[in-house]
């Protein structure tokens, strides 16, 4: 609150110090309270209105904010707002988008970045530096670049809301492709510029052939088939190689790879160092097939070797087992024939007791001694 | 950089216009790169797409060429083969144009 001096009616007040305050304008009451509502309703009653001046208030030089919108210099200037915010198709995935940049995004809805002066086209980026002029001072042209941007926003969110869901799926779809279309146009630059098939191929084939014209079509066409077939298996394999491919496809690709390993160690285990060329596989296959009878003969040879010691074996192991039977055999035959005559023995003793009353001394001690040799005794 | 010329157009059989010859032959070359486009993108991963694209907007051609060398060494035999593709249908659907 500026000290500024009363006029010239005022009288300072001796107790307070300070001069009554005075209706001028800008009315300046105490400099260290203010005047509030209730002395100025006092001051008003009381005051004559004669003495009430209200003084003009002193100019003040507020340096005026420059705020220029350049148009670009070409008109009219269309902005293409590519719109794809809360409301999208549902093919698009849903109703809401990641924006893809910081630069395409303002407020709700996004703007396509397409800044380029030579296209004469807007974007968030070349409006707001249009609309920062060089001369502002800093300060200035970070508020106005601020206000650039929400007036910018606003503008994008009222050209949004009067598009229809459609338009802006479609515009989404067209951006996209447009990003496809510039991509395939890079790689169809490096395709031509690495080979010359494209540039040549196809214009010195027709004229070299001077077919008619329904013959170069047919051969058009048929080149197109067997491009499709050709472009489907090389898909394929890149896909393989780059190990995007579908479960199915790959354990059926594990399996075929486990398939020529065991093929690869058959024909290296063959003796095949190289391959490469029919004539060498078909060699391998000989050379194979000989080398697996070459095996199967050294095979059934040592089996046979081996069967015939085996056999060997057993022969003399049965021998000896024979031998064995043999003699226990004998020894068998020989306890039989020795329990038999002690069976007969204790026979003819039975009966010789039976009649030993008909011998005589001599005969009975004669007999005795028989048995008693037969019985080993 | 469009690969068909009207000579080629003629001799399929096809007789338009200047402008609509030009038209047909714009229409074609659009085509083919996003059907190449497509193709290679369907082939990378998101890392290496991002590659591609960053390549393919500073507008180095070498560059990306010795990309797609690396990353897919049979890019021109797609691209070669896309491009018999289209022809083989431009050529089947000569008459309807």
């Amino acid at each position: 609150m500026s000290e500024r001096v009363p006029s010239n009616t005022a009288v300072m007040d001796p107790t307070t110090q300070v001069y009554p305050p005075v209706l001028e304008g800008h009315v300046v009451g105490n400099p260290k309270e203010g005047l509030g509502i209730d002395d100025l309703k006092s001051l008003l009653a009381a005051s004559d209105p004669a003495e009430v001046s209200f003084a003009p208030m002193p100019a003040v030089e507020v340096a005026p904010t420059e705020v220029s919108v350049v148009a670009p210099e070409t008109a009219p200037v269309e902005i293409p707002v590519s719109i794809s915010g809360q409301h999208r198709a549902p093919e698009q995935g849903g109703r809401h988008r990641t924006p893809e940049s910081v630069t395409e995004y303002a407020g709700r809805h996004r703007v396509a970045e397409t800044t380029d002066d030579a296209t004469n086209e807007f974007s968030v980026n070349s409006i707001v530096s249009r609309l920062s002029a060089e001369n502002q001072p800093a300060a200035s042209q970070a508020a106005q670049e601020r206000r650039s941007a929400r007036v910018l926003a606003r503008m994008a969110n009222f050209a949004a809301n009067r598009r229809t869901t459609r338009e802006v799926a479609r515009d989404s779809y067209d951006s996209a492709r447009g990003a496809v279309r510039r991509t395939g146009s890079a790689v169809v630059g490096s395709a031509v510029k690495s080979g010359n098939y494209l540039k040549t191929n196809l214009k010195t084939g027709i004229e070299a052939d001077k077919r008619n014209i329904q013959q170069t079509r047919d051969a058009l066409v048929t080149s197109g088939r067997s491009a499709r077939a050709h472009k489907d298996v090389l898909v394929a394999s890149i896909k393989s190689r780059m190990g995007k491919i579908a479960e199915g496809t790959r354990s059926g690709a594990e399996k075929t790879a486990r398939a020529a390993k065991v093929g690869a160690n058959v024909l290296k285990n063959a003796g095949l160092v190289s391959l490469g060329a029919d004539a060498m596989i078909v060699e391998a296959i000989g050379k194979g097939t000989k080398h697996v009878a070459v095996k199967t003969a050294e095979k059934t040879s040592a089996g046979a070797s081996r069967v015939s010691q085996e056999v060997k074996q057993t022969v003399n192991h049965a021998r000896e087992n024979v031998a064995d039977l043999r003699l226990a055999s004998s020894q068998a035959a020989a306890q039989r024939a020795k329990a038999k005559a002690v069976r007969k023995a204790d026979k003819f003793e039975a009966r010789a007791l039976r009649n030993q009353w008909r011998m005589s001394p001599e005969n009975a001690a004669a007999l005795n001694e028989n048995l008693r040799r037969i019985r080993g005794e | 950089m469009n690969l068909i010329t009207p000579e080629i157009l003629h001799s399929l059989g096809i007789h338009k216009s200047e402008t609509e010859e030009a038209v047909l032959i714009e229409h074609f070359q659009e085509t083919l790169n996003e059907r190449v486009g497509i193709t290679m993108i369907d082939l990378l991963d998101d890392t290496q797409v991002e590659q591609l694209v960053s390549l393919t907007e500073k507008g180095d051609e070498d560059a990306t060429t010795k990309w797609l060398e690396k990353t897919v060494p049979e890019f021109d035999q797609l691209v070669r083969d896309e491009f018999d593709i289209l022809m083989g249908e431009l050529a089947e659907s000569a008459d309807k144009l």
